[in-house]
This record gives structure tokens, sequence and C-alpha cells, in this order.
């Protein structure tokens, strides 16, 4: 049989605890969520356009589902991303040989996969349905649209340098 | 293989008119109600249904054939909102508005550099590029500009043989909303001149799904998409570096008969579709 003392302490520490836990759960809803779901090796999406790890010491201002929001109030009908997997780190796209037209920009990028649009080449030949893979990049900071591209699966794999 | 003006694909007929979207709709309406239904509706509307298995090309073009090459194409484009494309079934459904070059003679075909705009099935009116070397390179299909523009905002776009670290490559141009004076940097270097061998250079609206009129391009009789007019006319340079110029153009109407052009001449198309 525990004491009436014991008791107080045990109600005591149990109210503190709760606090404490409630504070810090509390706490948490204001801030975002852990914004380090970087990519960790250098991704080529196509030839000239790459997707990097962050600095060691840079976080996205913005959280992958904070970015997406903004954009999406702008671009209502954008659902591409809405299931996609979002990752945080510097996009670079080349325009040309000393061109670019964004350069280490942090940006979280949303990958999904999903059937392909036809080809907008009206020349391409007999077209065959396939995946794509789907790449949204938004900046980290407005959730401003960076911009996206499609690529049917099988090209990932053997782009042509040559252009 | 001429753009335009026919009931072609690869795959024949689309045989759209078997495929309906309401047995899924009422059984997602069922199971899980009216809310969710309408979040699973396609981007631009329910109007269309879902896309086929084949796809059939149809367009309208104004297209400049000259004997040589064709260097270059320029044309502002005004944007309209009120298309509708089928929703994702075998294919993701998408209309094309764009000027490009390309390479349709058959031998070597399926190269082309192009630009504009896309209405696509989640994500709505967007800027667009692609270019195919013909050779088995890519540049994806990439989108950009997804939700910023109006209906009735126009944009400069150019595709132009330019030369990069001594190659010429059909580069891609958004030149903006002033003049063509304001290029910049071209939004992609493109595929090289040599690979791509065009034989037009053209304005054209498109739509991958359209013989049967399954999607509804952008546009109405009274508000159409407008290559050329205020901003400047439809132009082409015939030669590396030479002045942007008119030339005539062989107009090809689409086969839907729900897709049409109230003007088309050597500097202005319009085009629309006659359920907007």
């Amino acid at each position: 049989m525990r004491t009436r003392p014991t008791r107080v302490i045990g109600v005591a520490a149990a109210v503190v605890g709760g606090t404490i836990a409630l504070w810090m759960f509390v706490g948490r809803l204001g801030q975002p969520a852990p914004a380090r779901a970087a990519i960790e090796e250098t991704l080529v999406i196509r030839e000239g356009v790459t997707f990097s790890p962050p600095e060691s010491n840079t976080d996205a201002a913005m959280t992958s589902d904070e970015a997406l929001a903004a954009f999406k109030k702008v671009a209502p009908d954008y659902t591409a991303a809405d299931d996609a997997t979002a990752l945080f780190g510097m996009y670079t796209a080349m325009s040309g040989p000393d061109s670019y037209r964004f350069r280490d920009q942090l940006a979280w990028g949303y990958h999904s996969e999903s059937v392909c649009p036809p080809s907008p080449n009206p020349v391409d030949g007999e077209q065959k349905p396939a995946v794509c893979d789907d790449w949204l990049f938004l900046d980290a900071t407005t959730g401003e649209m960076l911009e996206g591209v499609t690529l049917r699966t099988e090209s990932l794999a053997s782009p042509s340098p040559a252009g | 293989m001429a753009i335009g003006g026919r009931a072609s694909g690869p795959f024949g007929s689309s045989g759209v008119s078997g495929e309906s979207p309401v047995p899924v709709a009422l059984l997602v309406a069922t199971l899980f109600g009216a809310a969710v239904s309408t979040l699973v509706a396609p981007t631009a509307g329910a109007g269309v249904g879902t896309c086929p298995v084949n796809v059939n090309y149809d367009f309208i073009v104004d297209a400049w054939a000259p004997s040589n090459p064709p260097n270059g194409v320029r044309s502002p484009i005004e944007l309209r909102k009120n298309g509708d494309v089928c929703s994702p079934g075998p294919w993701t459904g998408a209309v094309y508005e764009w000027v490009g070059v390309y390479n349709n003679t058959g031998s070597g075909g399926g190269a082309i550099s192009q630009v504009g705009w896309t209405l696509t099935s989640g994500k709505g009116y967007c800027r667009f590029w692609y270019w195919d070397n013909g050779s088995g390179g890519n540049s994806g299909v990439n989108y950009s500009r997804c939700g910023q523009d109006g209906a009735g905002d126009v944009r400069l776009y150019k595709v132009e043989d330019t030369l990069v670290s001594g190659t010429h490559r059909y580069s891609v141009w958004d030149c903006g909303t002033s003049g063509w004076s304001t290029c910049g940097n071209s939004l992609d270097q493109g595929p090289t001149v040599a690979n791509l061998n065009p034989n037009e250079a053209s304005a054209v609206t498109e739509s991958p799904f359209g013989v049967n009129c399954l999607q509804i391009i952008m546009g109405g009789s009274n508000h159409p998409t407008v290559y050329g007019g205020g901003l400047g006319d439809i132009k082409q340079q015939a030669a590396y570096n030479g002045a942007w110029t008119s030339h005539s153009l062989d107009y090809r109407p689409a086969a839907c008969q729900h897709y049409d052009s109230g003007v088309h001449n050597d500097v202005k198309l319009t085009t629309h579709d006659d359920r907007n």
C-alpha cells in the first residue's frame, strides 16, 4: 500500500511530465517539419539537368508541403505532384554550354511515376503507352515553380548526348 | 507524310466511342462520396472521358515548306484556357499549341524542335517545349509557367538555328511579352541542325486524341487561340542570321469537325473548338 506523499509525488510527476510533453508537442506545431529529406547523391535528370545534395548546413525555408501549397495557389490544376516523393536539393538546368535556366537553386523536387502524355511531336511514329518519370521542381524558399519534366522511363536509361 | 489535314495515326481509329467514364465515376462516387469524386476529376473538367489506347493526332496547321531546310520560325501565341483533355487511362491527356521546325518526310523523320502552350491533365495550362533529334535523343516534355498565365496572355515563341559552341542547333526561345529583341538566353539549346534536317516550319494546334474529337482544343469562336496578331506576324527565317519575313503558308484544316480556324493566312492563324 502506497503512502499519501508517494501518491502526491506520482501525480505531480505525471502532471509535470504531461505538461512538458504537451509543451513540446504544441511547440512543434508551429514549426516546419524536418526539412532535411535531402537528396543524397547527384541525380542526372537528363543531359544538362541535375539535382544535387544541398550544402551540409542548408535547410529549406519551406517544407515540401508548404512549397507545394504555395505553388498550388497559383496552379490549382496541378495535381501531378500530390502523391509524389519530395526531395530537397540544388537544381541546375543548363540552357547552353555557358548559360543556365537555373543554377544551384535550392529546390524541392517532387518525383512520381505516371502514364506518359503522348509526345507533342506528331511525327514521332508509332507510340505505345509507357510509364514516365515525372518531376516538378519548386523554389524551396517561395514555392514558385521552376520547371518540370516528363521523361519516358526507357528514355532515362539511354539519353542521347549527341543532341 | 504531312502534318495536318488527315485522319491519320499509326494505330488507326481510336475507338473512343466505346469508352465511357461513367461507370468509374459512379463507382468512385458510391464508394467515397461526391467530394472524393471531385478530387479525382481530370484537370480541366470531366467532360471528355478517359484517354484511349490509340493515339490519333489531329492538327490545324499553317505550314511553310521551303525547298531548303528552314532556319527558323517565330510567332506570338495567345493562350486560351477553355480546353478539355482526357483523363489518364493508358495515356495522360494533352493538347499542344506550338511553333516549330520538324522533319516529316518519313526517311529520317521524327525530328522536331517546338515550343508553345499545353493543356495537360494533372498539370493544367503550362508553357512547354520539346525536341527530338531523330536519332534516339529527346528532351522529354518540359513544362514551366504552369498556372502563371491568364486567358488572353500572349508570349513570343521562337525556334531558330543558333550557333552553340561551333555547332548549329535549333534552339528554343521564349522571348517574353513585349518584343523579339528581349529574348535573352534560349530555354534549351535544342537538337543539332544536322540531325534535325527539317523540311517544314509551322504554327500548329494539335490534339493527340483529336481525330474523333475526343479532346477540346483551346479557344472559342469569339476568343480563339491566335498565332500572330498584335505583337507580330508569324514569320520565318530562310537562312542563318537572315531576315525574319513572311512566306506563303500552306493551311491544313483538322479532320475533327469541331476544330476550326477563323483566320488562316500567311501571317496569322486562329484556332478554336466550336464546343467552347
